[in-house]
């Protein structure tokens, strides 16, 4: 700041202080671009998967099996002889996919709840109350059980980490909506004769997007990771599927002979999360500086 | 206290029935018949029937619903349909290693989480801060099933120093059940002491922004007397919350461990009942993993109005 900014009252509504711009925020911190660049990274890897991989991903070749990383197969192969490259760049597009519809799905589903939660006489306090249920399972758990009644299938992954993480969402949104109908705005428009709807579109909602893209970004991580561990336990993706945690747990019978094909699945998953808990966590510093550093990221 | 007391206890009995209810919903309003599935493609309609009668399938839901709850009431879990032995005493064979897991994984996450977290609170904005942030960043960013299959890989395969298999229960050999229980305490116990550690660096600077830790250091105390008896002190009474909801996360975190590290354990068991379609099994797995998670829940939250008297009247 320079000096003769200090000479303005602190707060001071005549001058307000300069805005806190996207820009300005990135150069001052490394963790919101080392985050957007790991996740842009990751993006890209996926969508230009067809461009990108070496082999087709599930193409076996009894002459290369167990291949160390080497030209041609620049990250090795597998006990198939299957390339580890193409089918890491595969996996990452499975897994954005995976991550994308469980947080759009999660979000909308709880931010809905989240609504009811807090302003519906009626439902608002059953609703919550059945939340709190759905809480007390552990994701994984929770997970695995519908995945058992369902079938070990993409959709139903998907459907099931939805339902997994829409109420740990609901409960965010639910704090975010009680607070904000409590807000100076929200009570003028109201005395000002705005309608429900209207103070719920034009007051609240708006306001709920912030918190909402934190709670995206830390929901996507968390979907990639259940995914991977879902596959990886054997009970998720199908064997054979270029999945991350299926490529590592088809390695895990060879990690003397081949540990590469365990390693790098398991480091992409690794960087992925790292990059989406970096962003959200930046982005909430960004939202309330006050709270730097100290909330929670979702762990499962 | 009494009436704050009894509100909790309603409360949670109201999120019992909820998870039994869910639980229920699960198996019963599967879309098809669960003979079916459990069965699998090449299976008889005749057989199906027979099945989907045995499980009591054919009766009405809210009829089933009623059975069951009553069923559950009397402390019957139902039986495995592999087996046909109780479900409960399935449970209580598995239970050695995860509580033994839980524990250890508890004192890895306490032990390290702490520690990191205050000091780099006490270190605020310094590079050591920094340092701890993106330490308990990568633990919380590192998938659990990874960090084990490293571990494997460096501590049993290539120093051999531990076992990266198996188990041995504590009254046979007590020694060997803590060497098979090392590296899977750590994988679990590392990533929940990356959140205690981003939860007590919060707290403990929070605490250090309030009027008493100022009050303490204007009338000359030594800065370590200050941070010991005054603030460090305050500052782990929210920290206790965590270590609740760590427990939680652990519980879901032993059914991926306990797999990595082959332990027969209450996770394994969750695992080997969705491959084999046990139903009964999976139903009273979850159920019992979903109430100690509550009971868990509601312990700590005394426990947090017993160390902090504030919030006792809220």
């Amino acid at each position: 700041m320079s000096p003769a900014s200090n000479a303005i009252p602190f707060g001071s509504a005549a001058m307000p202080r300069p805005r806190r711009t996207l820009w300005h925020h990135l150069s001052g911190h490394p963790g919101l671009l080392v985050g957007s660049a790991l996740v842009g990274f990751v993006v890209l890897l996926g969508v230009l998967a067809p461009v990108l991989a070496t082999h087709p991903p599930q193409q076996v070749g009894m002459q290369s099996r167990f291949l160390p990383p080497q030209p041609g197969h620049w990250l090795g192969t597998d006990h198939l002889g299957r390339d580890i490259w193409s089918r890491i760049v595969y996996g990452g597009q499975l897994s954005l996919f995976v991550g994308v519809f469980v947080a759009t799905a999660g979000c909308a589903a709880g931010t809905a709840l989240g609504l009811i939660g807090g302003y519906s006489k009626r439902y608002g306090e059953i609703t919550m109350r059945i939340i709190d249920g759905l809480m007390a399972f552990p994701g994984v758990v929770l997970g695995l059980a519908l995945i058992a009644v369902l079938g070990a299938r993409l959709s139903n992954v998907v459907f099931a980490l939805s339902v997994v993480y829409a109420p740990r969402i609901a409960r965010v949104m639910h704090a975010v909506v009680l607070e904000l109908k409590e807000r100076e705005y929200t009570t003028a428009a109201t005395a000002l004769g705005a309608t429900g709807t209207r103070v719920l579109a034009r007051h609240v909602l708006p306001n709920a997007v912030g918190p909402l893209t934190v709670e995206f970004s830390f929901s996507f991580a968390a979907a990639v990771v259940s995914e991977a561990s879902l596959s990886f336990l054997g009970v998720g993706l199908p064997p054979g599927t270029p999945s991350w945690g299926v490529v590592l747990s088809e390695g895990r019978n060879y990690m003397l002979r081949a540990p590469w094909i365990t390693l790098l699945p398991g480091l992409a998953i690794f960087l992925t999360v790292m990059g989406l808990n970096l962003l959200g966590d930046s982005m909430r510093d960004f939202l309330d500086p006050r709270l730097s550093g100290a909330g929670q990221m979702r762990r499962e | 206290m009494r009436q704050f007391l009894f509100r909790r206890i309603a409360g949670m009995l109201v999120t019992m029935l909820v998870v039994a209810s869910v639980v229920f919903l699960l198996i019963n309003v599967v879309p098809g018949s669960l003979g079916a599935v459990i069965l699998g493609p090449e299976a008889t309609d005749e057989e199906i029937a027979r099945l989907d009668h045995q499980l009591g399938l054919d009766r009405p839901v809210l009829v089933r619903f009623g059975a069951w709850v009553a069923q559950l009431a009397r402390g019957d879990l139902g039986s495995s349909l592999l087996h046909g032995t109780p479900v409960a005493r399935e449970l209580a064979n598995r239970l050695e290693p995860t509580i033994l897991l839980a524990l250890l994984a508890t004192t890895v996450a306490v032990g390290v989480g702490v520690p990191l977290g205050t000091i780099a609170a006490v270190r605020h904005r310094t590079a050591v801060d920094v340092a701890s942030l993106g330490v308990s960043l990568i633990g919380i960013s590192i998938p659990n099933f990874w960090l084990g299959l490293n571990l494997i890989l460096l501590f049993g395969l290539y120093l051999k120093l531990l076992p990266t298999a198996g188990y041995t229960n504590v009254a046979v050999d007590a020694g060997q059940a803590l060497r098979y229980l090392i590296l899977p305490a750590i994988t679990l116990g590392l990533s929940n002491a990356a959140l205690i550690a981003r939860m007590s660096r919060a707290n403990l600077l929070e605490v250090l922004r309030q009027d008493y830790v100022r009050t303490a250091r204007s009338k000359g105390l030594a800065e370590r007397s200050v941070l010991l008896r005054h603030a460090v002190r305050n500052a782990l009474v929210p920290t206790v919350s965590v270590i609740g909801v760590s427990i939680a996360l652990m519980l879901g975190g032993a059914v991926v461990v306990e797999s990595v590290f082959a332990l027969p354990g209450v996770g394994r068991l969750m695992i080997e009942s969705v491959q084999r379609r046990d139903f009964p099994m999976i139903q009273g797995l979850v159920l019992m993993i979903a109430a100690v998670v509550a009971v868990v829940n509601l312990a700590v939250d005394l426990l947090y109005t017993l160390l902090n008297p504030a919030i006792r009247y809220a």
